[in-house]
């Protein structure tokens, strides 16, 4: 990765705002960032993910990855329902909504700076953040959050389509 | 009285069921435009309201709301949009397309169940 390369502020900052908010809305659940990466670490907590990519004015693929127990508990307060009623792939799919509405309220956010991009269908990956391929080109930024159970990780790894 | 919910995630159909049962209404489910169109054709006077997520494979929900409103049959049939896509130019194309409601995710499912109050008993 070229070092010099970081993702602009106020994008982490946007993508920080979201993961706060859509947590909020649909589980409630208070998180807060507590610790942000700009490489891959074994120190990042996750077990289960959900990736979406980008592509537009920013390009590149956001993923979230939570322990598995935690990507439980907020699906079941996702959908309102004892933990003990979910299936794996209801939690996957939990994992799935999170990322898109995540990035759903990033591109809407950063409509406002000029910034026009798509989002992808949500892809699940059975692993943490740290097998999680990216795009070599661009950096990476990850952000650790805590939450009242848990912590939790979510990687950007977008760029502004006129830097690459 | 039957909602047709349009979502390609199985969750939040679920977490949509849920709401929908709660306030007596039967729910009928669709992964994607295609078969929501299909539902309301074999329901069709059944069906009070319905659900459209936006971004879905095979068809879209707004390609699928365009398809509905050029079908005077559904003329009656109230749409309410529920998606991620939450950008100025997104909300007034599904109005122009005929949307009765846009919701942007995320949202409290109590908003969601006002909604459907609003939008069926008016």
């Amino acid at each position: 990765m070229n070092q010099e390369l970081v993702i602009d502020k106020t994008i982490v900052s946007e993508f920080i705002n979201a993961v706060k908010k859509v947590l909020n809305i649909t589980a409630g659940e208070d998180v807060k960032d507590q610790v942000s990466y700009l490489e891959k670490s074994a120190e990042i907590p996750g077990e289960i993910s959900a990736t979406i990519d980008i592509e537009g004015d920013l390009r590149g693929k956001v993923a979230v990855s939570f322990a598995r127990d935690y990507a439980r508990t907020i699906t079941s307060k996702i959908i309102g329902c004892d933990e003990s009623e979910l299936s794996e792939e209801d939690v996957e799919e939990g994992m799935g909504e999170i990322v898109n509405q995540v990035t759903g309220k990033v591109r809407t956010d950063l409509w406002n700076y000029g910034y026009r991009f798509n989002i992808s269908i949500p892809e699940i990956i059975n692993a943490p953040i740290s097998q999680i391929q990216t795009y070599e080109i661009i950096p990476v930024h990850i952000i650790v959050f805590k939450a009242n159970k848990s912590m939790f990780a979510v990687q950007i790894n977008v760029q502004e389509k006129n830097i690459l | 009285m039957k909602i047709l919910i349009v979502e390609d995630s199985r969750l939040m159909r679920k977490a949509i069921t849920k709401i929908v049962v709660a306030k007596g209404y039967e729910p009928l489910e669709a992964e994607n435009g295609e078969e929501a169109l299909k539902q309301l054709c074999t329901n069709k006077s059944e069906i009070s309201l319905v659900i459209m997520d936006w971004n879905m494979p095979i068809m879209d929900g707004i390609d699928a709301l365009e398809k509905i409103r050029e079908d005077e049959q559904y003329d009656d049939v109230p749409v309410l949009m529920a998606t991620s896509e939450g950008i100025k130019e997104d909300i007034d194309r599904a109005t122009k397309a005929g949307a009765n409601g846009y919701m942007v995710k995320p949202f409290k499912m109590q908003e969601l169940a006002n909604k459907i109050s609003e939008l069926i008993e008016t």
